[in-house]
């Protein structure tokens, strides 16, 4: 697959009229492991165009669902709506194989409550199918359209944000750091902006939940201890591997988020929200640069470790790699690792240590 | 009463004290390892200690004790069967040992060799027929054990050769970690250890708690190991020896401790208390020889490097179910040689046995006595351990059916639940 492949499949998204079509554009990215584009594009342009080719897959598959429906009379249309994203998608960090996280959030009148939802709940169903049909898994945490937590009417959407950032339990703050990455995908996205805008502002409002969603920021811990020591799964299927995703870019996309949503960065993308950070002064140009390579570092071996297959993705043999690769990976490693804990005690001020 | 009778009298205590203390070590085995496997065998596990003391008493009282400490050649003993002779008090017509009273140093080392035993069966845990701990352990403590413990203790080629293994690195520890390993080779691992693609999943003990206090009771009993070896309390001597087996296992505790946070990532509470028993291990061959600064040193050795052999081996394919060979074998290795490095010149010349060592200006004369010292009883334990074993495998079978190992020991060997509440039959049916 090149550039050019890349371009000429989203022509063909684009005209796609089936579900069918649709997957079988799906298993075209499954091609990327045997092209060219891997070996001298920067990483950052790939995972861009992957992931416009998968907002566009999803945003047709929208579009069918919601073509049907209408021609179904099930309930009525809400006078707003949209589905969003969350997760890597909502981030455009997604890799080729990725599972769904969704929602769907609308405004009704009172009156009309009943048979929004009922249009809504039809539509959640049929939408996750087709994504489902395409090759987007359903989401093993059901973090998905169909689960009333995420496809709600956006006041009582705020609403339930709300008791969750008084509640703080460690699940609440797990579901406002979910919620923090959402980002419209089809429909009307004023919508979206205006419900994330009140999230960060709730937050925002309340230093227990800060410090809560502050100290949520500490695991996973990078396994990488003070000799340099980088630790393997010891056991199971994947023993002496390294899950990518958990050992190094969690734990950075977490922090960046984090003070992301302190100062009411909205964009969702992490390089994005880094470089926000960085123009509004709140990290330094230095650190910008350190935390950005072992950002893309992370995003890189995400993306290889993906290539193989999809049972093993996020996996890395550390010692498999090669003596660039591994120096790389050890560096981001340390560097997260450092950042982790100086977010960690984040009291604010502009700290360039 | 003259100074010469209390002197008897108090050492005859100390002796039985010390016995009581090493029976007791039974107690922190069952809990130790009934801790650190599953559920569905806790009885099973906890309940072969009490089989194993009781086989070992009859068969050492009957044969094992005059093979290891009656006269005979460098081979082994071959007077005092069923300890004919002892009658108690001064005069008997048979003396084995330091003590004139046989009866009390038969109680002593009857535990020992209980012991010895019971680290051979962690290498068993969760897979063998009930027949085979008693088919086996009737052999080890016929042939096995004894044998080596002539060589050593008894008079044997290995004691005229100055070796030095004062309560049993080699004699009770790299033996049972022999015979373990050669057990956990021919029954291979427990089902579910390994995946396809070799590599190994964890079955987690089912109560970390009794694993944490069966190492307290083992820490505890092997005062009577080490310092009751000295069999004699006159000179205070038991006092020292004491000294150094504690610092030892504290120095094992705090290095497990740290190589598992380094190598793991984690604080591992199983490699801790693995790591206190590989110092008292390694520190039970050295403990009358070395100064107490050098107990701390083979303590903290034998407490990081047996945590990382653990698991070197689980990686390479074997499933030793409480570490055995490791814990014991490895680190029977190291304290067995570390008196070729760290014997002191003062403390050679107090007990009188070999030569002082590397580090202390006696060259690799005792390293290389005790390195033959390992290979040999190493070499002999296995040889005779696989002919027995690989014969029973042949004829009765070692292992438990895959029905029997998936139900678990306690039911299918014992017809009880250890926590019946716990694992009702319907949730135990295989398809």
């Amino acid at each position: 697959m090149k550039m050019a492949n890349f371009k000429q499949l989203i022509k063909k998204i684009e005209a796609a009229e089936s579900v069918h079509e649709l997957k079988h554009y799906h298993q075209e990215l499954f091609q990327l492991p045997n092209s060219p584009l891997l070996s001298h594009t920067p990483v950052t342009h790939i995972f861009s165009s992957l992931n416009h080719v998968h907002d566009l897959l999803m945003q047709r598959a929208i579009q069918i669902a919601e073509k049907e429906l209408k021609s179904l009379n099930r309930g009525k249309c809400p006078e707003q709506w949209c589905f969003y994203l969350l997760g890597s998608a909502a981030r455009s960090e997604q890799t080729i194989w990725t599972d769904q996280d969704n929602g769907i959030l609308y405004l009704c009148s009172s009156e009309d409550a009943p048979q929004c939802k009922r249009y809504i709940d039809t539509l959640a169903v049929k939408i996750t199918a087709y994504l489902h049909d395409i090759g987007y898994k359903y989401c093993p945490g059901n973090v998905m359209a169909t689960n009333p937590r995420w496809t709600k009417e956006a006041t009582q959407w705020i609403e339930a944000m709300t008791s969750h950032a008084q509640a703080c339990s460690p699940d609440d703050i797990r579901y406002l750091y979910i919620a923090a990455d959402l980002r419209p995908l089809y429909g009307d996205d004023t919508l979206i902006f205006h419900v994330q805008k009140q999230l960060y502002q709730l937050i925002n409002g309340s230093p227990f939940t800060t410090s809560r969603m502050q100290t949520h920021t500490a695991v996973p811990k990078v396994p990488l201890n003070a000799l340099g020591v980088v630790h393997g799964e010891r056991w199971g299927e994947h023993s002496g591997e390294i899950n990518i995703k958990t050992s190094l870019y969690v734990p950075l996309i977490n922090s960046i988020k984090y003070l992301a949503i302190r100062h009411q960065i909205t964009a969702t993308s992490t390089l994005e929200r880094l470089e926000a950070l960085k123009n509004k002064g709140i990290i330094t140009e230095r650190i910008f640069k350190e935390i950005e390579e072992a950002l893309i570092t992370s995003l890189y071996f995400r993306l290889y470790s993906s290539l193989d297959k999809e049972d093993s993705a996020n996996y890395i043999h550390f010692e498999k790699l090669s003596k660039q690769e591994r120096k790389a990976l050890k560096s981001a490693m340390k560097l997260a690792k450092h950042w982790q804990g100086k977010v960690f005690h984040w009291n604010g001020a502009n700290q360039d240590e | 009463m003259d100074l010469k009778d209390i002197s008897y009298a108090l050492d005859s205590l100390w002796v039985i004290i010390a016995a009581i203390l090493v029976i007791a070590m039974q107690a922190g085995f069952a809990l130790l390892e009934a801790g650190s496997t599953r559920m569905k065998n806790s009885g099973h596990v906890a309940g072969k200690q009490i089989l194993s003391f009781g086989l070992v008493s009859l068969v050492f009282w009957a044969f094992g004790y005059a093979i290891t400490f009656g006269d005979g050649n460098a081979f082994m003993g071959l007077h005092g069967w069923f300890v004919s002779g002892i009658h108690g008090g001064h005069s008997g017509d048979i003396s084995f040992s330091p003590l004139d009273n046989g009866s009390i140093f038969l109680l002593f080392q009857t535990a020992f060799a209980a012991v010895s035993l019971a680290i051979a069966w962690g290498g068993f845990a969760e897979r063998a027929k009930l027949v085979v701990y008693v088919t086996f352990g009737i052999i080890f403590s016929i042939i096995i054990y004894p044998i080596v413990g002539h060589w050593i203790w008894g008079g044997g080629w290995l004691a005229e050769m100055g070796m030095q293994d004062f309560a049993g690195s080699t004699v009770v520890h790299l033996t049972g970690a022999i015979a373990a390993l050669i057990g956990t080779l021919l029954l291979g691992p427990r089902i579910g250890k390994f995946n396809k693609n070799k590599t190994p999943n964890v079955i987690p003990g089912h109560n970390q708690v009794y694993t944490v206090i069966g190492g307290i009771v083992l820490w505890i009993g092997w005062f009577g190991f080490n310092a009751g070896s000295t069999v004699s309390t006159a000179d205070g001597f038991f006092g020292y020896v004491a000294l150094t087996t504690n610092l030892a296992a504290a120095a094992g505790a705090l290095a497990a401790m740290i190589m598992a946070k380094i190598l793991g990532g984690k604080a591992d509470i199983s490699a801790m208390v693995n790591g206190v028993l590989a110092a008292l291990v390694a520190i039970t061959a050295s403990c009358a020889f070395v100064e107490a600064w050098a107990a701390v040193v083979i303590g903290a050795i034998a407490g990081g490097v047996t945590y990382w052999t653990s698991i070197y081996f689980e990686k390479k394919g074997l499933d030793d179910p409480v570490y055995a060979f490791s814990v014991h074998g490895i680190a029977g290795i190291i304290g067995t040689l570390s008196t070729g490095f760290f014997a002191s010149g003062r403390l050679v010349e107090y007990t009188g046995v070999g030569d002082k060592g590397l580090f202390y200006g006696g060259g690799f004369h005792q390293l290389g006595v005790q390195a033959l010292g390992v290979i040999a009883s190493g070499v002999f334990v296995a040889a005779i351990s696989f002919v027995v074993l690989f014969i029973l495998k042949k004829t009765i079978g070692l292992r438990v059916t895959p029905e029997e190992e998936i139900s678990g020991l306690d039911i299918s060997e014992h017809g009880t639940y250890g926590y019946p509440e716990h694992l009702d039959p319907q949730f135990m049916k295989v398809d």
